[in-house]
């Protein structure tokens, strides 16, 4: 075989392998693309901004709305607070099977939480407000740490979020529920 | 060393035999790294979706 042929040879299968590599990226787009559409798995992307230095003054941070909230409309908030090196507050309640919105921020610096055995997993950026929509399937408590290394205390920063069953999920008069 | 010392593409030092012998191992080559290209993408995307389908499908929605 001469060298003119070796490299033709060579062509084709970098070529055949340029298909497969194509058709591999294509098959993951397809189920990435599937996940995001059928079973409502996107990354969020909430872009909404506030004053970290008077957060804890007025609007919805202060430390009456920290917690979780269910509104007139039955929609279950959730809103706390991440800072240096604790979570506001510590533990949270939601209900099990039922659309449940997180809502984070930070006074502080760049923190991240993710929810143990769930897909739920965000930034929180001091700024910003970080929120996630979900529906907890699995119940029990499960272990929010911080996953951003945020300072000397980071590895103590841990929260529990109680997932109970939608029977046992009772809002107060004043639609709050916390872990008692 | 000049370049215009080699007539051909052939490499300094390599005789003729040594030329075949030389294709014979380019055409035997390829096909050992392509079977070890296919075992090693194949086990990627057995583990990239079984991930995907035993763990982060059941994970639920969230966005």
């Amino acid at each position: 075989m001469d060298h003119a042929a070796s490299e033709r040879k060579i062509l084709q299968a970098e070529l055949r392998w340029a298909y497969l590599v194509g058709a591999i990226v294509l098959v993951i787009l397809g189920a990435i693309v599937f996940a995001a559409v059928s079973m409502h798995i996107n990354p969020p992307s909430n872009r909404e901004y506030l004053d970290p230095k008077s957060l804890h003054l007025s609007g919805e941070f202060t430390e009456a709305n920290l917690g979780t909230h269910v509104d007139r409309y039955g929609q279950v908030t959730t809103r706390m607070i991440t800072t240096q090196f604790a979570f506001v507050p510590q533990c949270i309640v939601v209900p099990a099977d039922r659309q449940v919105t997180l809502r984070f921020t930070s006074p502080d610096v760049i923190h991240g939480i993710l929810v143990t055995g769930t897909n739920v997993n965000t930034m929180v950026i001091p700024g910003h407000v970080s929120q996630v929509h979900t529906v907890f399937r699995k119940r029990g408590d499960l272990l929010m740490p911080c996953h951003e290394y945020c300072g000397m205390g980071h590895s103590q920063m841990l929260a529990t979020v109680r997932v109970v069953p939608p029977e046992q999920f009772k809002p107060g008069p004043d639609g709050r529920v916390d872990c008692g | 060393m000049a370049p215009d010392d080699f007539p051909d593409d052939r490499a300094p030092g390599i005789g003729a035999d040594e030329e075949v012998a030389l294709e014979m191992a380019l055409r035997e080559v390829p096909r050992g790294a392509l079977a070890l290209s296919l075992v090693a993408v194949t086990l990627l995307m057995v583990g990239w979706f079984l991930l995907y389908f035993a763990v982060f499908l059941p994970r639920g929605s969230v966005g």
